[in-house]
């Protein structure tokens, strides 16, 4: 184990990640040359620490949203709260719940200059909740009939054993492979 | 340029961020130098710690000093401390309806005085911290127009668009002084064109003010700079709204001190252009970047003194690199400055600085073979080698052995070589896969021709050409890295005053007593204009300039100078009409009676632009635009002579001799003979390999270099 | 025998340089930097003294400027490229351009320049056509070769964005435009001057085929005499390091910088697929009329990115599937696509004291023939293509804020989304008088989107340029005395809302005064109407819609007589409209681009941009930072009460028991409006297959159809059937 870069402590990375770190000390972390190269073990340590389970953080997604390793094998999303998204290659928008504001009204709750509004004629604001928490995951403000945006497919693999330099156990070809395109199928069959 | 003056002794300090320097001249013109660590929390401490560290230099102390000086002048980081620690005053802001979040959103400006990778990288914008908060900022209506570039075809200047309402402003003033406001300051668009809102605003205000029973300064920003730009100007009352006072009773408390010693005057101090003034002087905000002018205005002395007219100053400190040009024996003028991350509208000798000195820090990166110094400084930590854990440029200066470690401040600061020498293997060196010396000169290198363009920079881009230039050579590390930057510019003379550590001191003692006027005129010269009309224009520069002169002679006879013995310098800015920028030229008379009068000054806005752009560039057929006009009201005050001395044989004295220590030069370790500074003679040379070592700076000169002293005890620079 | 090295011709050069990269996979073939290795340091100091050289041309040639854009808001830039045209520095300025140069020599070798007019010491070229490397035309380039002993070794180059066009619209952002025979003056590759100086005939071209001839003329007078003296600066350096440094020197730079930011992708990010979204609206329906059938329409404009951040540290952006070529402005070539996108590139990881055009050795774009931004109609206009190419600027900040958010780099994160709005005036005084202008204020500085560690920040931002800056009013009216500036602020509630929100968008408020016989203003606006941006981050909204409002016959002179104020946003002139203080015979509102607009005395015209977007849920805000908020004016009570959750009393302070509570309710009640995203899905589906989408809408969905990746993803999420069209 190579000793830990103090350049940028936990402390203060961890102050970063609430939002509570003085703004002089981020400058610094912007001016540091080279990076400290642990940065990411160390932003590990910190999240685990912030989650109430114990399941291995291997990424973090969102606000609230990782990408975890399950005991009994399996790359899952899961919500700070615990609920779980199920196999992350799959967008995990389609494992939220879902509100869709679609008239003028509607958006005006979220938008507060009305002359700003998006043109409810043509797009429509979707909110994703987590099943959980029911705290906002994601908003998209787009035409009726688009496909959710898939925000990031991580190459998991990769990056742990090219670019971290420590491999995960459960390395497989398949694991960056898009799968989100099933849901819908399955669906339809059940339909 | 004065000679023997009226009996008595001068006094000048500039405090700096770490150390008060002071110059101290005798009656015969002799000089002694002393330094003092700043107390800015009590600056009189300093004030009488630098003079006394000075006067005891002939045995004297700072009370006999006092009760004989006849000026004592004060400059320095008092304002920009203010600044820092955000200790101002609490300001109120009545500005243009509309206008409320300008000092919020400062133009954008987010990014003045950052490097350009800083620049780019974006993240690092930022905001400077707020002058005056956003509940102290109240809007009224009315709007002025500043007139067109289309001159006749719309409003003339000065149009008033929508009347003031009065109402507003007595709200406005009871708002803010129900909100314990300690000055106020107002701004109207394009008051520069007619300032009729600003002063009836002003008016407003003090009525009320004195109604109940308060003694609250109002500033009006045409009354800083009657010229356009609004968020600059806005600027300028922010600046001097917040930090004036509160600087005053700083300075106050200097002459306090001084009187209390027997000083008979009135303390000056040194404004943003190079003048000394009253410290009663309203527009204190130009005192505010006075700091590296010292140092220009030495170089001005020396200037006229040797008659060299055409001198580069060059102030290498530990953060800062400033260049400053006198070309043709004339002091060029920034009107747009740049202050602790605010951009000014206030005229400011022009110095050009760059983040680079001795307490850079330097990396490196093993993958790309990528090199940085900077832009962060470690400042007074100095590097590894002392309070640091960053390796700097000046620990290489430490570990290449040009730096004596045992004298630093005259041994009174304790330096490690050894850990400087470690840390600059594990950071530097190894991450470069080379030799730790070789990489260490290359470094140097590097920064030497950071300040070579730095130079190049400022005189090529006004067109000038090095080889006409002397070098002025000061700063703790000017003489210091002066060898490797000499390499790359072909000076045509390099000089290091034998006080380049207090150099800045030295200027400010030198400085003349007056005050700068600026007036925004509209003035356009095209080529089917008739004779009438282009001598009816002119009038109106001549009544312009009497104008200013009248307001000099009133503000100076305040400051009891008689106006018999006042004398003035006039000048203006031009362009071809079309272009936003201007150019200043200083101008024989401020009056316009004739039409040769105006070809001459034309004529001389001709000659400065074809100098520094190509034929090409002209555009008379567009006939010229004077944009601005100021004068310079000019009152006596005695200046430092510098006093010769005979020469003696080129043979230092033995007891000038420090023996020998061997420094990394020019890729191998080289024997350099040792010389302490002060007890070197006039006519004396010194062969490189050498180094002169001075309790405040060290002076090292390669092989291939040889340096003499002349009458003055100049040291004189020069190749075998 | 060529005019380069070892006597090659300029197209040999060319060619050589793609072979090489393309065979090896380093630029110039260079797998081993010598001169980087064998002396790092030296090797900084030649860069360094180039980039100082191009600095130094900037700051001295842009004060013989006679635009504002130019000299105050540093619309303007200066570079040395290599004989192969790559950019190996810059000053400052409008970064991106160094990345379209490259095209452009490329262009004249093609076009056999060489032979004919010829290239020869002292020749100065021009070009502002984007079909030859430049972007649109009002961002014009100036170029002169450097010659060392009859050697081609580089060129130096000069640029900036100018006042008018001379299109249909005034200004240099005139939107309006089918072909490119209506986007203005556009000039493609042309020798203008011999011995450093433009011909006399050149100025007449200025001045008749644009509407600002002074100031235009000027300008090149600026970008010209920069170029030369930056010449002279490079044969110093050339002097100084010899010229086989100088030559492989270049070269090493560039391989050198690539390496710098594959590096900077491998430590900061993660590697994997990441999706961009941005979808605008075009408006021409009834605005060019029977004129031009083609462009008798509105489109929805589809942009969509797939961005690849590969194993070994490069990106590769697919586009496929946005919209196709029209008969709009908004088509583009790829000098103008990287160009415009390398500007998202310089602060997420491309930023280094020596910018350059390495990233184009690390970055692969896919732009399908037939799309926007690959048209096949050699007349496609383009004199704002800039527009929309501008929306995938956000992509580099959009895509690798998640990779950097992933990775732990939060503070190397930018949230920038589509802004600026910006206008060109022409007109006519009382005294018959014609006179033009343009300002850019709202495009030059900029807020942001928030952090995820902090709120955006305002106006300390500018997309086209590193060096935000908004310029001065005053001079703005100098320039355009019939705009009265009565407003210009933040205006509140007008962001994006989040656990962090984005930057206060800013406002500009005019008055139009004594226009004489005719005024016209065209107004130029970055979002489409549908928001500023398609997605939100991490569960906050996205930004809100640019505003352009326009309140004609008014009573403003009336009101101003009586001694009554002005409205100083669109907020207030709304506000007071209905409470009929301020009276107005018509109202016009855009949330796009306008189409010319006449303007009377006594008009008012309010314009707004950079409302950023937020990040996190607004649920989670700090009930601190509401109470600022408040205390400030940045927000008013009842958006932090029905957005954020947040009672307060009179006095701003947040109640917080009741304030938790209500965020409970706003909780439960996200719980009942919500459905199971399958549930959702099936309403959705059952619109798809009946093709229930409004007008536009459909054509947008039917013109991207054709494009086989966008075909799959919609058909396998809605799992429509093989024979499925619309």
């Amino acid at each position: 184990m190579e000793p830990r870069d103090e350049r940028v402590s936990k402390e203060h990375l961890k102050l970063l990640v609430e939002g509570n770190l003085a703004w002089e000390e981020v400058k610094k972390m912007l001016r540091l040359r080279p990076k400290d190269r642990d940065r990411f073990w160390k932003y590990l340590e910190i999240l685990q620490e912030r989650v109430p389970w114990k399941d291995k953080i291997l990424l973090r997604i969102s606000d609230h949203l990782y990408i975890v390793a399950k005991k009994g094998g399996g790359r899952v999303v899961k919500c700070d709260c615990g609920h779980e998204f199920g196999d992350y290659r799959a967008n995990w928008k389609l494992s939220c719940r879902v509100y869709v504001r679609k008239t003028r009204e509607e958006m005006a709750e979220v938008v507060s200059v009305e002359e700003a509004l998006p043109n409810a004629n043509l797009v429509e604001m979707r909110e994703f909740y987590c099943p959980g928490c029911f705290a906002l995951l994601a908003v998209e403000v787009v035409p009726v009939g688009y496909p959710p945006v898939s925000e990031m497919f991580p190459d998991l693999d990769t990056f742990y054993r090219e670019w971290l330099g420590k491999p995960l156990e459960d390395e497989r070809p398949d694991w960056f492979q898009d799968r989100t395109l099933d849901i819908p199928a399955n669906w339809a069959k059940e339909a | 340029m004065a000679k023997i003056r009226d009996h008595g002794y001068l006094i000048a300090q500039d405090a700096g961020g770490s150390m008060t320097d002071c110059f101290l001249v005798d009656k015969d013109g002799k000089f002694a130098t002393g330094k003092f660590l700043t107390h800015h929390e009590d600056e009189k401490i300093s004030y009488l710690g630098a003079l006394s560290d000075a006067a005891a230099r002939w045995g004297m102390t700072s009370a006999q000093v006092h009760k004989d000086a006849l000026f004592s002048t004060y400059t320095g980081t008092a304002m920009v401390n203010i600044l820092v620690t955000q200790g101002g005053s609490n300001v109120g802001l009545i500005i243009t309806r509309g206008f409320g979040h300008m000092p919020i959103m400062e133009r954008g400006l987010t990014w003045l005085g950052q490097s350009y990778e800083d620049i780019l990288h974006q993240q690092l914008h930022e905001h400077t911290p707020w002058l005056v908060q956003p509940e102290n900022i109240k809007e009224v209506t009315e709007r002025i127009s500043p007139g067109s570039y289309y001159m006749a075809h719309h409003y003339p200047p000065g149009t008033i668009v929508i009347p003031l309402v009065e109402a507003e402003v007595v709200k406005a003033v009871n708002e803010l002084l129900d909100n314990g406001v300690e000055v106020i300051g107002v701004l109207t668009l394009a008051c520069y064109s007619n300032p009729i809102h600003e002063k009836r605003m002003k008016e407003i205000a003090l009525e009320i003010i004195h109604k109940r029973g308060l003694d609250i300064p109002v500033v009006a920003s045409h009354e800083m700079c009657s010229v356009p730009n609004e968020s600059e100007r806005l600027k300028t009352l922010l600046i001097q709204c917040y930090t004036a006072e509160v600087a005053r009773k700083k300075y106050f408390g200097v002459e306090e001190a001084a009187r209390k010693e027997g000083f008979k005057y009135e303390l000056t101090t040194l404004l943003a252009y190079g003048a000394a003034a009253n410290i009663r002087y309203t527009k204190l905000a130009e005192a505010a970047i006075s700091g590296p002018t010292g140092g220009l205005l030495g170089g001005k002395f020396i200037s006229d003194f040797l008659n060299l007219p055409n001198i580069v100053c060059w102030d290498l400190g530990c953060t800062t690199c400033d260049i400053g040009l006198i070309a043709g024996g004339l002091l060029p003028v920034d009107k747009e400055p740049v202050f602790s991350g605010h951009r000014l509208r206030m005229p400011m000798i022009a110095i050009d600085s760059i983040g680079a000195g001795t307490s850079h820090v330097v990396n490196a990166d093993a993958v790309t073979k990528r090199i940085t110094i900077g832009p962060q400084s470690v400042r007074a930590d100095l590097g590894t080698c002392y309070k640091s854990n960053e390796t700097t440029i000046g620990d290489i200066d430490l570990v290449l052995r040009y730096m004596n470690p045992d004298y630093y401040l005259a041994g009174t600061l304790k330096v490690d070589r050894e850990r400087a020498l470690r840390e600059l293997e594990t950071r530097v060196a190894k991450p470069l896969g080379q030799d730790v010396y070789d990489v260490s000169l290359k470094i140097l290198d590097l920064l030497h021709a950071r300040v070579a363009d730095h130079m190049n920079g400022a005189l090529l881009s006004r067109g000038l050409n090095p080889a006409e230039f002397t070098l002025l050579v000061y700063g703790a590390a000017g003489p210091l890295h002066l060898w490797g930057v000499e390499r790359l510019i072909q000076f045509g003379d390099i000089i290091v005053p034998p006080w380049a550590a207090v150099f800045s001191a030295f200027g400010v003692c030198g400085a003349d007593y007056f005050h700068r006027y600026d007036k925004a005129v509209t003035f356009f010269l095209t080529p089917d204009m008739s004779k009438e009309v282009k001598l009816y224009q002119g009038s109106i520069l001549s009544k312009a300039w009497q104008e200013l002169e009248q307001r000099g002679l009133a503000e100076l006879e305040t400051e009891g100078i008689a106006p018999e013995t006042v004398t003035f310098r006039h000048g203006m800015s031009c362009r071809y009409i079309g272009q936003m920028h201007a150019w200043e030229v200083p101008v024989e008379v401020g009056r316009v009676q004739t039409l040769e009068d105006l070809d001459k000054i034309i004529g001389a806005f001709e000659k400065s632009y074809t100098s520094i752009y190509p034929a090409g560039a002209r555009y008379p057929e567009s006939g010229y635009q004077i944009t601005e006009i100021y004068v310079e009201a000019i009152a006596k005050k005695p200046k430092p002579i510098i006093p010769s001395y005979p020469l003696q044989g080129k043979e230092p004295p033995k007891k000038a001799y420090k023996g020998q220590r061997e420094a990394f030069m020019d890729g191998k370790w080289t024997k350099c003979d040792i010389w302490e500074q002060d007890l070197l003679e006039p006519g004396n040379r010194v062969n490189g390999p050498a180094i002169i070592e001075h309790t405040q700076t060290t002076f090292v000169i390669p092989s291939h270099n040889y340096a003499e002293l002349d009458k003055y005890r100049f040291m004189r620079y020069k190749r075998k | 025998m060529g005019i380069c090295y070892q006597g090659k011709t300029l197209k040999e050069v060319v060619r050589e340089r793609e072979r090489l990269f393309k065979d090896t996979g380093y630029a110039y073939g260079l797998e081993k930097l010598e001169l980087v290795e064998s002396d790092p340091a030296k090797f900084m100091r030649f860069q360094m003294r180039l980039v100082a050289a191009c600095i130094n041309a900037r700051e001295t040639a842009k004060l013989i400027s006679a635009n504002p854009m130019s000299l105050v808001q540093g619309e303007l830039l200066f570079l040395l490229a290599n004989p192969e045209g790559d950019v190996t520095s810059a000053s400052y300025g409008l970064a991106g351009h160094i990345q379209s140069f490259p095209f452009i020599i490329r262009s004249i070798a093609d076009l056999g320049f060489e032979e004919d007019p010829g290239i020869n010491e002292g020749d100065v070229f021009f070009n502002n056509d984007a079909r030859y490397g430049a972007p649109h035309n009002a961002d014009c380039y100036n170029w002169v070769p450097i010659f060392y002993k009859g050697e081609l070794i580089g060129w130096t180059v000069g640029l900036n964005h100018i006042t008018d066009v001379g299109g249909l619209q005034p200004g240099g952002l005139g939107v309006i435009s089918p072909s490119v025979f209506t986007d203005g003056f556009t000039v493609p590759p042309t020798k203008i001057g011999a011995n450093f100086k433009a011909h006399k005939w050149w100025e007449l071209h200025w001045k008749r085929r644009t509407r600002t001839e002074a100031f235009n003329v000027l300008d090149d007078k600026m970008r010209v005499a920069g170029a030369v003296a930056l010449q002279k600066r490079v044969m110093e350096v050339v002097e100084e390091f010899g010229i086989d440094y100088f030559r492989r020197g270049l070269r090493e730079i560039i391989e050198r910088e690539r390496r710098v930011l594959i590096q900077r992708i491998k430590t900061q990010a993660v590697p994997g697929i990441y999706h961009y979204l941005n979808i605008s609206m075009v408006k021409y329906k009834g605005v060019v009329g029977k004129l031009f059938a083609g462009s008798n329409r509105d489109w929805i404009i589809h942009e969509p990115a797939e961005v690849h951040i590969r194993p070994d540290g490069s990106l590769h952006m697919d586009l496929e599937g946005m919209t196709s070529e029209g008969d709009f402005h908004c088509n583009a070539y790829e000098p103008a696509v990287r160009m415009l996108t390398s500007l998202g590139a310089w602060p997420m990881f491309a930023y280094t004291s020596t910018i350059n055009s390495s990233i184009q050795y690390m970055t692969t774009w896919n732009l399908p023939p037939g799309s926007m931004f690959n048209p096949q109609n050699p007349f496609a206009a383009t004199v704002m293509s800039l527009a929309e190419v501008g929306k995938y600027v956000f992509m580099f900040h959009t895509v690798l804020n998640y990779a950097f958010f992933a990775r732990g780099y939060l503070e190397e994160y930018l949230g920038r989304e589509p802004d600026g709005v910006g206008y060109g005036l022409s007109g006519v005084m009382k005294d018959g008088f014609r006179w033009a202008g343009g300002d850019m204020t709202l495009i030059t500085c900029c807020s942001c989107k928030a952090f995820p560690y902090r709120d955006g920040v305002a106006a300390a931002f500018c997309s086209p340029n590193p060096a935000p800056d908004m310029g001065e009013a005053e001079l703005g009216e100098f320039l355009q005395p019939t705009q009265l500036n009565i407003g210009r602020k933040l205006v509140p509630n007008y962001c994006g809302h989040g656990k962090y929100r984005g930057g206060l968008g800013i406002g500009m408020c005019q008055m139009i005064v004594d226009p004489g016989q005719s005024l016209t203003a065209a107004v130029f606006a970055s979002s489409g109407g549908m928001g500023r941006a398609a997605t939100g981050m991490g569960g906050g909204y996205p930004g809100i819609n640019d505003v352009v409002v326009f309140a004609h016959d008014t009573n403003m002179r009336e009101l101003l007589k009586e001694g009554k104020s002005y409205p100083r946003d669109f907020l207030e002139v709304r506000k007071w409209l209905a409470e009929g203080r301020l009276k107005a015979g018509s109202v016009e509102v855009y949330n796009t681009a306008t189409p010319n607009i006449p303007c009377k005395d006594g008009d008012i015209f309010a314009s707004a941009s950079t409302a950023m977007g937020g990040w996190g849920d607004p649920l989670e805000r700090d009930y601190a930072l509401v109470e600022d908020d408040l205390h400030y004016g940045w927000m008013t009570p009842d958006a932090a009460r029905t957005v954020y959750g947040a009672v307060t009393d009179e006095k701003g302070k947040v109640k917080v028991a009741e304030s938790n509570k209500l965020r409970q309710q706003i909780r439960k009640r996200r719980q009942e409006r919500s459905v199971d995203a399958r549930e959702w899905w099936r309403e959705e589906r059952q619109k798809v297959t009946k093709k229930e989408f409004p007008e536009d809408v459909y054509n947008m969905y039917a013109d991207c159809l054709k494009y086989g990746k966008f075909r799959r993803e919609f058909m396998g999420m809605w799992q429509l059937p093989e024979d499925y069209k619309l």
